[in-house]
């Protein structure tokens, strides 16, 4: 039978653990297209992050100044700026310390829309 | 990702530039609808001395029966935009509501009828879909609760654009006959009106397509000012006192107050004070609830309300409706689904209007607030009525009667008559049958 990847054998213990925990989170984040300057016309990049704050910090190294954009200058999110963890808003789920998983899709999502 | 060109303005229009009604960063007039830098909202700035040197009563009265008399104040550069008869929908004063009201000065601002398919969404979109051919835009598409996919649908028909609408997959059976009756193609969206609108910000500049409430949402709102010129030609070139209007993303409210103010700027009306009040239905009212709480801020709520069209759970332009509100000294208020019934019914036997769940709730809500003292008797004050209740003809039904089934004989009729008679007269007298 195949072992799955994430699972590895322990020398100590004589049993297989799970490591999952210790890869990094990769998650795709949808960029809009008034960002998508900062990001060399990607309208999704790959990012790590547990949750949305640390992802915002993941982004800007990848895509400096992006979070500018997205985070006053108190690192409060701008009031119109929308995010969503797999089409939830995070204003439903735990806001900026919404957890994340691996393989979530992250939107960012301009407020101003519709009506 | 395909862009729309930008066509050289032309000599004539007024309009020169987006500003971003946060940062007042400026950009040229193509189809964005978000600042770069601030992710505020933008909104198009005009040259007000154009304006005031070229425009008058007289000539704004010289100008065609429809929105686009005031044309000088809508972004729009061509000779011949897309004219429907849209606009100029009565002013009604409504005498009889205003008695059952203890209200003086009652007007309604009837766009129920409006034209061509019978609700306010006919202004925005004939301003959004002449600025979209101006810009080099083949299908235009739309996030709707139903009235805008009714108007962008028949619009765009009649000016020969490429149409795909948006539209949540559980709305009134009018309203998607409504649309699809123009042939555009029509994707009916699982989901509340919040998670079609964010599909479509999604889908926006991928295709190349014009949004008219997205990304020409700056040119699309402006149409909404009209409900406001309208109202101070109507009243003999001056203000209300206070207005009254449904609240759903916010934006018609914020228009009608930047119609005023700029009808106030150009030395069309003398300026005075105008209250503003807002009305939600109780299932969806995040913007009424932070007025009551006192918040600057909108908390989303997920919909749940007969009042379909006014269902925006995550409004755009809430906050900045919250400001009016509170600086003009009026409020926003919520009803609960069975006062927007009585209302709907309320507005019908005593003015003859049939308007939809969004008047329904607006009535309900000018009720609400004069039981309360909060609308002197004698304001003028106006309340707009955006649709119309042939196309939610669900939400009435089973509190509307039904006709009395009669042979085609004298007596049959005789018969049926003094029976309703006494089933009136057993009603009137409130006794339990």
């Amino acid at each position: 039978m195949a072992i799955p990847l994430y699972l590895t054998h322990d020398p100590c213990t004589q049993l297989m653990i799970d490591t999952e925990f210790l890869k990094p989170m990769a998650v795709k984040v949808l960029i809009p297209t008034p960002l998508q300057k900062l990001t060399n016309d990607q309208a999704t990049v790959e990012c790590q992050g547990t949750t949305i704050a640390e992802l915002l910090n993941s982004l800007e190294s990848s895509c400096p100044g992006i979070k500018g954009r997205l985070c006053d200058d108190n690192g409060e999110l701008r009031r119109f700026v929308n995010f969503y963890v797999n089409s939830e808003d995070i204003r439903f789920l735990d806001g900026i310390n919404t957890a994340l998983n691996d393989g979530d899709e992250v939107s960012i999502i301009p407020a101003i829309a519709g009506g | 990702m395909t862009q729309a060109t930008q066509l050289k303005p032309k000599s004539g229009a007024t309009f020169r530039a987006l500003k971003c009604k946060e940062c007042s960063a400026e950009y040229e007039t193509k189809a964005i609808h978000v600042c770069e830098y601030c992710f505020g909202p933008l909104e198009v700035a005009y040259d007000y001395n154009e304006i005031r040197r070229t425009v008058t009563r007289e000539s704004i009265q010289a100008g065609p029966h429809s929105i686009w008399r005031y044309r000088a104040f809508l972004p729009v550069e061509s000779e011949q935009p897309i004219d429907v008869g849209t606009g100029l929908t009565p002013l009604v004063q409504a005498n009889r509501l205003a008695r059952r009201l203890g209200l003086n000065k009652l007007y309604i601002k009837n766009d129920a009828v409006n034209m061509p398919t019978l609700s306010f969404k006919d202004r925005v979109v004939s301003v959004a879909l002449t600025r979209a051919r101006e810009l080099g835009f083949s299908t235009v598409s739309c996030a709707s609760t139903g009235n805008l996919a009714n108007s962008t649908a028949a619009i765009a028909a009649h000016a020969g654009l490429d149409c795909c609408v948006f539209i949540p997959a559980d709305l009134e059976a009018g309203k998607v006959m409504g649309t699809l009756v123009y042939s555009p193609t029509v994707m009916a969206v699982q989901g509340n009106y919040d998670q079609v609108n964010r599909l479509c910000s999604e889908v926006a500049n991928t295709h190349g397509w014009g949004f008219v409430n997205i990304n020409l949402r700056p040119y699309y709102s402006e149409g909404s000012k009209t409900l406001g010129y309208e109202v101070a030609e109507q009243l003999g070139w001056q203000l209300p006192d206070h207005i009254v209007a449904p609240l759903a993303s916010g934006s018609l409210f914020t228009k009608i107050y930047k119609g005023f103010r700029e009808f106030v700027d150009v030395g069309l009306v003398d300026d005075k004070p105008v209250r503003f009040s807002g009305a939600q239905a109780e299932g969806c009212s995040p913007i009424a609830q932070a007025f009551r709480e006192e918040r600057d801020f909108i908390t989303p709520v997920k919909p749940s309300t007969i009042a379909k069209s006014i269902a925006i759970g995550n409004p755009a332009d809430g906050v900045y409706a919250l400001d009016i509100a509170r600086k003009t000294n009026g409020n926003i208020e919520s009803v609960i689904d069975a006062e927007i019934v009585d209302g709907i019914k309320l507005l019908a036997e005593t003015e003859g209007i049939f308007t939809e769940t969004a008047g329904g709730t607006t009535i309900a809500v000018l009720k609400k607030l004069v039981e309360a003292g909060k609308i002197d008797p004698d304001e003028t004050t106006v309340v707009y009525i955006t649709g119309n209740g042939l196309k939610t003809q669900e939400a009435v039904q089973g509190y509307v009667g039904e006709p009395l089934t009669i042979e085609p004989k004298l007596d049959s009729f005789e018969r049926a008559l003094e029976r309703s008679r006494t089933l009136d007269r057993l009603e009137w007298q409130q006794v339990l049958v």
